[in-house]
């Protein structure tokens, strides 16, 4: 019969369906398994990053100038908050019902007008909430205010789908008269928050208000696009893809980083209270700590990065988007995938980052960056329970180690601060620069005026700073690092003439036995006395103008440029990228420029151009490039051979005699470096005519007979001569800071 | 006649199969509690669904007693008015129906008694169907076919308009398998078979909603979804099958499956139970369950293959495929053998009105299964009083059928 054969047909699809669905099931669970397992544990799993250590900024020796200390920060969730705060749960209940936003701060206002309005609340009004997640978030919201127990909870649910038209505070009368104290003691709880953050009370409710409006930005849109609708209080089934998306999106918003750096005090209170302060955590991070007050202007700062930086990351996060939407992404796709994943994760800049930006802070940033580490873990949607599935220890970045002595720079900048004899009570403008002659470090590079990190942390004081730096009328220019990029690069005066005398020698315009008449005056120029007949010797130690304007004007334009570029003039020495380079520029060949040009009128230099220059005389005429940086990391960056100078050493021993000579008996007579075993060279460069406003120089080297270093100072436009500045070399000199690098 | 004796003649007359059915959906109805426990222990919410479902299958029980203990002839003589009630009610959940999540299915009456009569429908329709078909004559007409096929297609839009795809989905292979063990023609089955093919792929290429037809792009490329759709249109298939895989063969244990306790797993208590079931007794319990499904069904259909009367017969093999197409489809969806679409798996899905209509079916076949004349053949109605069916529904029928062996001097006397 038909109907049985068709029934036992069925029969036989009814086996034949279960034996496909037998065979999937085998296929995803036993064949499969690991591969659905691996995948559900990346689903649901939660990120998190591990800061990194920046790495130091250390001086020659390894004292600390800039490092990394570990401190603590308050991250907050505003969900959290909003949940399981007294205020955050009234704020809920409230905004939901009234139908506006309504901040913390007014609650923490007024505890006992809002348990009035809360008791006023009928379970009719939650029923009448439009929207189904709004109206189970009140009831949930208003159950947790007034510490419903689970029975209770289920009373309220049910008078809710009665619609009862009882208030609240007839309903639950106790739990409504606790409440006003509930609310007040919220509010206290944040307050002493507020007094350990070292803050106005009531300062962290507004920060939490503002955070909230952000967030809730997002849902107004959501909920008013429905309503444009006329649609249900349910959610389309056709926007709920990408609802999902977006409220995925907003959970990850809603753990933020409140503040950095916040006190021992204030991270126990929240630590040791998460019951009173739900919402906040405290977690681990870094902060950068100097050692002050040291040369802000050349190690440099840290702050949050730029806009270009965090769009570098933004930019990846589009492409990774893009790539992984691809269907069947080939090879290198799925290589570039992977690669900008591990940069985003590790590399790219976050909000939460630091980067350098100025000085060695910048310079060095690749370096000293390390590499974020990371950790997934697996939670429940509600947060939770956490068990770590992988993870990826933080690479802290590289020490970065300067050629600086950080107590001969402190040596230096107290030299600098502490004045001078002949200008009393006048704060110094000026710089000083000392070099270590045998390798072109740089071991100290103070300038004045200056500012300190002090300064840079308060905004006040910083405008302050700001505003003498750009004032027109002020000379200050704080900004500007005189001993490498003068704000006004001086020029170097009688330091100069060193250059101007190898070069004649060298071309054999004069020897030393030749004689010059010094009248008292070359053209213009003035000398400082008439020093009648003098071979070159002693136009060096009494810094004769006559004798080398005639040696400028007899050498020439040409030959005065190419000799002061190749002593290393008019370029960087190559100790930072922000360095002022000079100007070598002589216009024309009218003999009045030659001889300023000789005596180190027309061009103007940086200390560490002049200080390089005396190590080369120092050492044996080799220019070497000066260096900012010894070692990064365990790598020790190589010594530059220099140029050289190609000076013989007969030339170069009349030039260090008479530098001796200058500070025996010459220009320098009274300074007292003779005895400190010093040589150098004063110099005055007029900036007008009178000879009240020069630039006081003094360059030189220590000790005379081995030389270890050379130093260069000057003094920015001041009523006073070379000479009267050695009193600052001789500080320097006699400094314990220095001591060992003069012994042999 | 009293209930006990209805049960022992039945248990004579049934045999094995029926203590199949009976067992296979006590058992399915208990796992069904089991996972509703699970939920539970995830959630946060008060309401307990374990409770709940408990409650409602208990309310199943005297419901099922009632159903088995009715006489097949009142059963056939309402089969048309139970048709139009439930129709009429379907227009009713059209027009006032209540909202949950963006579908129309709930009809509300006096504030406590709320069910869905898409559920109600499908055994309305089984039975009006079956008597439809009942006569041979017609069912061998091509227009009698037709008559049947459309008496399932007026539920079938109506449930299709609420909307909700899967239920609707049911109606067509049931009245199918009606049609066809009825003794329709070969040619008039692949006439039907053809047009339904093109109005499926008339369906499927314009009357879906956006969102039905991403999940169907998103089944046809299961294997490649990208990390966006797996978060947005492939959400509920991709959590599904990862639910069910990482499952691995004895699961994670009741409770410990990390995508429902960890609330990943979308309508896990209702349309993905399955998931929950593989993800936490793993492969081991989904083929328990898929037995279990599959047994339910296939012993109704080896009952029916004992029962000659006609609408007995077809009545049954109509619930029959009902309940195996549910159970094949939703245990399809949740592997990705099929497109998502929400279907209730039966006597495991949490949803009161769907479990409790399909124990009363269970046990209305088992009633039809139990009365059927097991030798003749007789037809209940000739032809032509059949022609003014709609007029005598309400009308007592004449006794042409002894449903009963026992001796005349015992029969029910009117």
């Amino acid at each position: 019969m038909m109907g049985r054969e068709r029934i036992v047909a069925l029969l036989a699809i009814l086996a034949a369906g279960a034996f496909v669905l037998a065979l999937r099931l085998f296929a995803m669970q036993v064949v499969n398994a690991d591969e659905w397992r691996s995948e559900g544990d990346a689903l649901g799993a939660r990120f998190t990053t591990i800061p990194f250590r920046r790495g130091a900024i250390l001086d020659r020796l390894g004292r600390p100038i800039a490092v990394d200390e570990d401190s603590f920060a308050l991250d907050f969730e505003y969900a959290a908050f909003r949940s399981r705060h007294p205020l955050g749960q009234a704020a809920s209940v409230r905004s939901i019902l009234e139908g506006r936003i309504v901040s913390h701060s007014e609650i923490a206002a007024n505890p006992e007008g809002t348990a009035v309005s809360i008791g006023a609340v009928t379970p009719a009004q939650i029923a009448n909430v439009w929207i189904r997640s709004e109206r189970s978030a009140a009831r949930v919201a208003l159950a947790a205010l007034l510490r419903l127990d689970r029975a209770q909870g289920r009373q309220l649910a049910a008078q809710v789908a009665d619609r009862s038209n009882r208030p609240i505070s007839e309903l639950y009368a106790s739990k409504i008269a606790e409440l006003p104290a509930r609310l007040a003691a919220g509010r206290d709880d944040l307050a002493r928050l507020d007094a350990l953050l070292d803050r106005a009370a009531g300062t962290t409710l507004g920060e939490i208000d503002a955070r909230r409006l952000r967030i809730l930005q997002d849902v107004e849109v959501r909920i008013s696009r429905l309503r444009e609708r006329g649609g249900s209080g349910a959610l389309d089934p056709e926007d709920t893809a990408e609802e999902r998306v977006q409220r995925r999106r907003q959970r990850e918003v809603w753990l933020e980083r409140f503040m950095s750096d916040v006190s021992y005090e204030a991270a126990e209170l929240v630590a040791a209270r998460p019951d009173r302060l739900p919402g906040f955590s405290v977690s681990e991070s870094m902060t950068r700590r100097y050692r002050e007050p040291i040369l802000p202007r050349f190690v440099g700062t840290v702050a949050r990065p730029a806009d270009d930086e965090l769009a570098e990351a933004e930019q990846s996060r589009q492409r990774v988007e893009e790539l992984a939407r691809l269907l069947s992404p080939t090879e290198e796709q799925q290589q570039e995938l992977t690669d900008l994943r591990r940069k985003l994760r590790e590399e790219q800049y976050t909000p939460g980052d630091v980067s350098g930006k100025s000085g060695i802070e910048f310079q060095y940033e690749d370096v000293l960056r390390g590499t974020r580490g990371w950790k997934i873990e697996l939670v429940s949607r509600r947060g939770g329970e956490a068990e770590r599935v992988q993870s990826k220890a933080p690479e802290n970045g590289r020490d970065v180690t300067l050629t600086l002595d950080l107590e001969l720079q402190e040596a230096c900048e107290r030299v600098l601060r502490s004045g001078l004899p002949t200008l009393p009570g006048q704060p110094i403008r000026g710089a000083i620069t000392l070099v270590d002659v045998a390798t072109g470090d740089v071991l100290a590079a103070a300038a004045q005026p200056s500012y300190t990190r002090d300064d840079l942390k308060d905004p006040a004081r910083w405008d302050a700073v700001r505003r003498v730096d750009e004032d027109p009328r002020s000379r200050a220019k704080p900004l500007s690092h005189r001993a490498f990029h003068p704000y006004y690069p001086p020029a170097p005066g009688s330091v100069f003439k060193v250059v101007t005398a190898i070069a004649a020698l060298e071309r054999g315009i004069v020897d030393p036995s030749t004689k010059h008449l010094c009248g008292g005056v070359i053209g213009t120029l003035k000398c400082e006395g008439h020093h009648g007949e003098i071979d070159l010797r002693t136009a060096m130690e009494v810094s004769c103008n006559v004798y080398f304007g005639w040696l400028g004007e007899r050498l020439g334009r040409t030959a005065l440029q190419d000799s002061a570029r190749r002593f290393g003039f008019g370029s960087p020495t190559g100790f930072s990228p922000i360095e002022v380079p000079g100007s070598l520029e002589l216009q024309s060949e009218d003999l009045e420029l030659l001889r300023r040009f000789g005596i180190g009128y027309t061009l103007t230099v940086t200390p560490l151009q002049v200080a390089r220059l005396y190590g080369a005389i120092a050492s044996d005429g080799r220019l070497r490039p000066l260096r900012s940086v010894r070692s990064v990391g365990s790598f020790e960056l190589p010594l530059r051979e220099g140029v050289d100078l190609h000076i013989s050493s007969e030339n170069l021993s009349i030039l260090r005699e008479s530098l001796r000579a200058v500070v025996h008996r010459g220009t320098a007579r009274d300074s007292g470096l003779f005895e400190l075993g010093a040589a150098g060279k004063t110099g005055t460069a007029e900036v007008d005519a009178k000879g009240v406003d020069n630039h006081a120089w003094f360059a030189g080297y220590a000790p005379f007979d081995a030389p270890r270093v050379a130093f260069a100072m000057y003094v920015e436009r001041v009523p006073i001569h070379g000479k009267d500045i050695t009193p600052m070399a001789r500080a320097l000199l006699s400094s314990g800071a220095l001591r060992p690098y003069l012994r042999p | 006649m009293k209930l006990t004796e209805r049960l022992a003649i039945a248990r004579e007359r049934l045999g094995a199969p029926a203590i199949v059915v009976v067992a296979a959906a006590a058992a399915l109805a208990s796992i069904g509690l089991v996972v509703c426990a699970s939920v539970d222990h995830a959630s946060e919410k008060s309401s307990s669904y374990f409770t709940l479902q408990a409650g409602r299958l208990a309310l199943g029980v005297p419901a099922c007693l009632v159903a088995f203990w009715i006489r097949p002839r009142w059963l056939r003589a309402q089969a048309y008015g139970f048709y139009v009630a439930c129709a009429a009610m379907l227009i009713a959940v059209l027009l006032f129906g209540r909202v949950v999540n963006g579908s129309r299915r709930w009809l509300e009456i006096g504030g406590f008694l709320r069910f869905q009569p898409s559920d109600l429908a499908k055994l309305a329709a089984s039975l009006a169907i079956a008597r439809i078909c009942a006569i041979r004559a017609r069912a061998e007409s091509f227009g009698g076919v037709l008559c049947a096929l459309a008496a399932a297609a007026v539920p079938a839009a109506l449930i299709l308009k609420e909307p909700d795809l899967g239920t609707a989905i049911v109606f067509i292979p049931s009245a199918l398998a009606i049609v066809a063990i009825a003794g329709a023609k070969r040619s008039h089955l692949l006439i039907v078979g053809a047009l339904l093919v093109t109005g499926a792929a008339l369906l499927v290429l314009y009357g879906l909603h956006g969102y039905q037809r991403d999940r169907i792009e998103m089944w046809l490329r299961q294997g490649s979804m990208t990390a966006a759709e797996k978060q947005a249109q492939g959400y509920h298939l991709h959590r599904s099958m990862v639910a069910i895989g990482s499952g691995g063969l004895f699961g994670y244990g009741w409770a410990e499956g990390p995508q429902n306790q960890r609330d990943l797993l979308p309508e896990r208590h209702t349309d993905f139970a399955f998931a929950v079931i593989a993800e936490e007794f793993g492969l081991v319990g989904a083929f328990v369950v898929l037995f279990l499904e599959a047994a339910l069904p296939a012993g109704l259909l080896i009952l029916a293959l004992r029962v000659r009367e006609s609408f007995s017969r077809l009545a049954i093999v109509g619930i029959a495929v009902q309940i195996g197409t549910q159970a094949l489809v939703n245990m399809g969806v949740a592997t990705g053998v099929f497109p998502t679409t929400g279907i209730a798996l039966p006597l495991i899905s949490y949803g009161g009105t769907s479990a409790i209509v399909t124990l009363v079916s269970i046990a209305v076949a088992l009633n039809l299964a139990g009365h059927a004349e097991p030798v003749l053949a007789q037809e209940m109605f000739s032809p032509e009083e059949e022609e003014t069916l709609l007029d005598r529904t309400l009308k007592p029928r004449p006794r042409l059928w002894n449903h009963s062996r026992r001796p005349a001097t015992e029969r029910p006397r009117r």
